[in-house]
């Protein structure tokens, strides 16, 4: 129980001590006392997660502190122990205290670098706190918390004035998706009278008798509350609509994106769909809406990822893109499988950040991929590793995507009408996913260099963040091969001992389909390594000739400015009306104005009557008495 | 057969009073000392005997604790102001034997004002307490603003007390009698006399429209004596107001209750609308006690269907935070003399972190914000004068406490983020250091630990 704690309170310790270690013992001190502490519970993690399992016993709830008691019902702080958690455990821990060991060597250069930790560290324990919650309130907590240090770490560079907004839109977009999860969270309060997951549950059955009545139509309870808590998942998880934070996140120093936007935080919304698809798969229309969306973003961030120039938004498309994944196999009730991409798409994902950041690292601060090439040379191991991660997200055989991403292309058979196309969806997707990924690869560390800053400058990172990559290689080599079975196999009905909902029958699956996919897959290597590795000068004659795809493409199909139309230039017009005309114009110019120069009259009215001289004290009291005699005689006249 | 025994309080300071005259030619400082030592005994006996005193006379019980209370409030306040008083009167050349005299003089007239129970003896206790004030004020008497000050106290003093020997006589020719308990029928007679009475206590009070004299003497006198006016005396009156409220029961009569209200409203105006074009503090302070003194009246009104205590409360506060404005006020010096400009205040936090906080927390809780302890003080005013109906006046007082934080946040912001134009002297007062951080803790502490004070004033009205 203790360690379990332990996991709980460690990153909490490493949030509130860090920044007074900065400054009484400075800076090195507290980047290396949040690692230690950091480090010290990821390793805990793996062990208690191996021991859980080892022999896999069900659900154990471990209370921490009461919270708050309203109308009789208590919230507490509580750890709830199982498979999914230590699973999530594991990653958030191990991605987290790999990137506070890479940010030790990466913030090397920057003032605030112990802001930087206690940001990390609060981030770690917000997501802990979300990952081991039992009951809403808790969950909602850290889902607001990772969000508050999100916000703080797009925005780290605060002089940055694109920084400050892409933080201020990540913010908002993310309080739209939130307001919808608290829809969820209130219906569910409002006819089940528990907020405790567990309960929910189990009262699963109890919501399909009720309706609600939204807007004229009657939905059923469960529905509704099933689809609101499926738009908050998706502004964490930057699905189709609101997934324009994301790219835009990128503002934030690399290991942040690398552990928020990549690994962890954003896979939250996944984990949340998972956590309640015993929920999700009793409806229909739930399940659909999940697929398409899943689809949507798949494809959708696939295309936008062809034409980025900034290595970061390459990868930041990816990432989208593969949560789009996951979010498809929730749709196709996949959630094991959801979960298996989730924790191997940490760990590849997170090195391609990792790498990417010692890449701009090693530029100065370069990000623009035109103005790099044929770095391989200059720092091979961050090449290396590039590689492995972009094989292991294109699905190379053994590679841990390899494992999950064929899982979810296979488990589309789960439906019977629509099965094989979405399953050639997939399959697309995934070939467009090797084609950017390799263009990446082309770009940066093969062709000729294009940049500016003195080529023999370019140096390999140092040993602080090259060790995270060689770890994270680890995990993005061998976790497809070592959890497979765990978590999709046969015996994985043991593992997750009934916390997800679990298809009985495995689906079938021809060997025609892998052949396919990988096909395809192959293809769009094979295309990138023919445009970007050879023929560089027939591109822009491809460009010439699709013109209008390739601009509707690098503008991210417009959805930007979509939004500005619809969302952002009417509540600014309005905004601007209400502030000049209402509230400056009317408000201000009577109220408080109005107010403040009736008050300056009076005072100046009553310091004339302060003359000093005692005639006139002497008048002023006469005629307070003259007041009062008059009074008493007008009440005794009348 | 008088009964002698009630006198003791007043007995006891007489023979201060004694021997202070005896020593005082000798020894100055060992005088402070007697009659630190003096009043201390004084507060130890009453709060041992109290009670005891006034056990032989037919008074209610709870008359009796409101005599000990405030008596009680009196001699500690007493103490800090003798201790306090030493020092500022030996920078101006003004350390006399004679100051602790007038001290004792008015805190005999203050105890004898409190507890009469005819309109003969409360004259004669307020004007032994109005004689010392006058001569307070005109103490330092090189100084011609002093002298000023003394004259127009004395002139516009005289003015009240005639109003009020004048209304008490129409009160004897109406009934016969000076005592309270006999003046049970107002014809228009005794209501105008009773209306005389009162004009001369808002005088006291400095209510308005009688607190014409305020801004004048209180800048004009020497600092010390400016705190006494605005602590001691005034709580004595407002004791005596309130005894007079109470016993005569005047929320009966509608005549005088009008008054009450119509001064209670000009008060809390007039002193938000004249501090703010004030550059003086000592002006400033006068009209913001004009303001506090509506809220007081608006206490005292709502007192009768609240037994909690809300005006005694108000007024604890009210005395700490005065209390610890002045010591910082004295505490501070510039190189002509006395400190005199709110714009001398500016950049105070540069100098002196003690002295700016604790002003910050004595203007926060002037203003009413919360967790200072005046904010306490003003909500269970008003939530008691909304309880009693007074709704009018509820919104009056809440509007100008808006204005008033107006001028208090302006010193604050003052002190802490404008520089500074002069150089100020830190007199380094030792006991007025420990007088101001110890006040400002009490208000501060009050929030996170109200029980004390609470149950002192809610004990003693049961």
């Amino acid at each position: 129980m203790f360690s379990y704690k332990l996991l709980f309170f460690l990153p909490l310790i490493s949030t509130i001590f860090t920044y007074p270690f900065g400054v009484l013992l400075g800076d090195k001190t507290a980047q290396y006392f949040s690692s230690t502490l950091i480090s010290i519970a990821a390793i805990l993690s793996w062990f208690l997660f191996i021991s859980f399992s080892m022999s896999p016993s069900p659900e154990i709830i471990i209370p921490v502190l009461e919270w708050f008691l309203v109308s009789g019902q208590f919230f507490n702080w509580g750890i709830s122990v199982n498979s999914l958690t230590l699973l999530m455990l594991t990653l958030v821990l191990t991605v987290s205290a790999l990137v506070h060991i890479y940010s030790i060597e990466y913030m090397a250069h920057d003032n605030s670098k112990v802001r930087f930790m206690t940001y990390l560290s609060l981030f770690t324990f917000c997501m802990v706190a979300l990952v081991v919650s039992d009951n809403l309130i808790q969950l909602f907590f850290g889902w607001e918390g990772v969000g508050l240090a999100s916000y703080l770490l797009i925005g780290f560079w605060h002089h940055k004035k694109s920084a400050n907004l892409a933080a201020m839109k990540a913010f908002l977009v993310n309080r739209v998706a939130d307001f919808g999860f608290l829809i969820g969270i209130a219906t569910l309060y409002i006819f089940l009278d528990t907020l405790s997951i567990n309960e929910i549950i189990e009262g699963k059955e109890e919501l399909l008798n009720y309706d609600i009545n939204f807007l004229g139509f009657n939905i059923n309870a469960l529905v509704f509350s099933c689809f609101f808590l499926f738009i908050g998942a998706m502004g964490k998880s930057a699905q189709f609509g609101f997934h324009t934070w994301l790219p835009d996140a990128m503002e934030g120093p690399t290991p942040v994106s690398a552990l928020i936007h990549a690994a962890t935080m954003v896979t939250a919304g996944v984990f949340l769909t998972v956590r309640f698809s015993e929920l999700m798969v009793m409806s229909d229309f739930i399940m659909t809406f999940v697929l398409i969306i899943g689809l949507l973003t798949a494809f959708f961030a696939a295309s936008v990822g062809f034409f980025q120039k900034d290595i970061k938004k390459v990868i930041a498309y990816s990432t989208c893109s593969q949560l789009g994944f996951m979010f498809v196999a929730c749709g196709l009730g996949a959630f094991n499988i959801a979960i298996f991409h989730l924790i191997t798409h940490g760990y590849f994902k997170a090195l391609l950040f990792l790498s990417s950041g010692s890449v701009i690292h090693g530029v100065h601060d370069e990000q623009d991929m035109d103005k790099m090439g044929n770095l391989f040379p200059k720092m091979k191991i961050t090449a290396v590793m590039m590689w492995i991660g972009t094989l292991a997200i294109i699905g190379f055989p053994y590679s841990s995507g390899y494992f999950s991403k064929d899982l979810i292309l296979s488990s589309s058979f789960n439906l019977n009408s629509f099965g094989p196309l979405v399953y050639l969806i997939l399959a697309i997707v995934s070939a467009m996913t090797a084609f950017y990924s390799f263009r990446l690869i082309f770009k940066v560390f093969h062709g000729k260099y294009n940049g500016s800053y003195d080529y023999e400058k370019i140096h390999e990172s140092g040993p602080f963040m090259l060790a995270p990559l060689l770890l994270l290689s680890i995990g993005a080599i061998f976790a497809g091969y070592f959890l497979n079975d765990l978590l999709a196999g046969y015996n994985s009905k043991n593992f997750w001992n009934g916390m997800i909902f679990l298809y009985q029958d495995k689906n079938y699956y021809s060997s025609f389909f892998p052949i396919l996919s990988k096909s395809l897959v192959a293809t769009g290597v094979a295309f990138a390594v023919y445009y970007y590795g050879f023929n560089l000068n027939k591109l822009a004659d491809l460009k010439k000739r699709f013109y209008s795809i390739y601009n509707f493409i690098l503008n991210k199909w417009y959805f930007d400015e979509l939004y500005n139309k619809i969302f952002v230039l009417p509540l600014y017009n309005l905004g601007k009306f209400l502030w000049t005309r209402i509230d400056q114009g009317i408000i201000d110019k009577y109220l408080p104005n109005g107010s403040a120069s009736i008050v300056s009259t009076i005072s100046k009215a009553f310091k004339r009557i302060q003359t000093g001289y005692i005639f006139d004290y002497t008048f002023i009291i006469i005629s307070g008495f003259t007041l009062f005699i008059s009074i008493i005689f007008y009440i005794s006249v009348t | 057969m008088i009964n002698f025994y009630q006198f003791i309080p007043e007995i006891f300071i007489l023979a201060l009073i004694l021997l202070t005259l005896c020593f005082g030619l000798f020894n100055k400082d060992r005088s402070i000392a007697i009659n630190a030592v003096g009043f201390f005994i004084l507060t130890l006996i009453l709060i041992n005997f109290g009670k005891d005193f006034y056990i032989s006379t037919d008074l209610s019980l709870n008359t009796i604790n409101l005599f000990v209370l405030s008596k009680i409030i009196l001699s500690i306040g007493s103490i800090v102001f003798i201790l306090l008083s030493k020092r500022p009167l030996k920078n101006e050349n003004l350390y006399r034997y004679e100051y602790i005299l007038f001290i004792l003089f008015a805190i005999l007239g203050s105890f004898v004002l409190i507890s009469s129970d005819n309109f003969l003896t409360a004259f004669i206790g307020l004007e032994l307490q109005s004689l010392s004030l006058y001569l307070m004020a005109a103490f330092n008497t090189k100084n011609l603003k002093s002298n000023e000050a003394g004259i127009k106290y004395f002139s516009l003093g005289a003015l009240s007390s005639g109003f009020l020997l004048f209304g008490i006589s129409m009160i004897y020719y109406d009934t016969g009698s000076f005592y309270m308990q006999n003046l049970n029928n107002f014809t228009t007679i005794s209501e105008i006399g009773l209306s005389l009475v009162l004009i001369s206590l808002f005088f006291k009070v400095s209510a308005a429209p009688f607190h014409i004299w305020t801004p004048d003497v209180y800048e004009g006198s020497p600092t010390i004596s400016t705190l006494f006016f605005a602590s001691l005396p005034k709580f004595a009156s407002l004791i005596f107001l309130f005894r007079v409220y109470q016993e005569l029961n005047i929320s009966g009569i509608q005549s005088l209750n009008y008054i009450f209200q119509i001064v209670c409203a000009i008060s809390l105006l007039v002193g938000v609308y004249g501090a703010i074009t004030q550059k003086v503090i000592k002006r400033l302070l006068a009209f913001s006690s004009i303001n506090h003194i509506g809220f007081m009246l608006l206490g005292i009104m709502s007192y009768q269907f609240m037994s909690e205590g809300t005006l005694f409360f108000y007024l604890i506060i009210y005395l700490i935070t005065t209390f610890g404005i002045f010591a910082v006020l004295l505490n501070l010096r510039t190189v002509d003399g006395e400190f005199t400009k709110i714009s001398q205040l500016n950049g105070l936090r540069f100098t002196s972190n003690s002295k700016s906080i604790s002003m910050l927390v004595f203007f926060f809780s002037l203003a009413g914000i919360p967790p200072f302890a005046g904010f306490f003080a003003k909500f269970f005013i008003l939530s008691a004068s909304i309880t009693d109906g007074f709704f009018f006046l509820s919104i009056v007082a809440v509007l100008s406490s808006v204005i008033a934080a107006f001028y208090y946040l302006t010193i604050i912001k003052n002190m802490f983020f404008n520089k500074s134009e002069i150089e100020l002297l830190d007199d380094n007062n030792k006991i007025g250091k420990v007088i101001f951080i110890s006040f400002g803790l009490i208000i501060t502490l009050f929030f996170f630990y109200p029980d004390p004070l609470i149950n002192l004033v809610d004990n003693l009205f049961k």
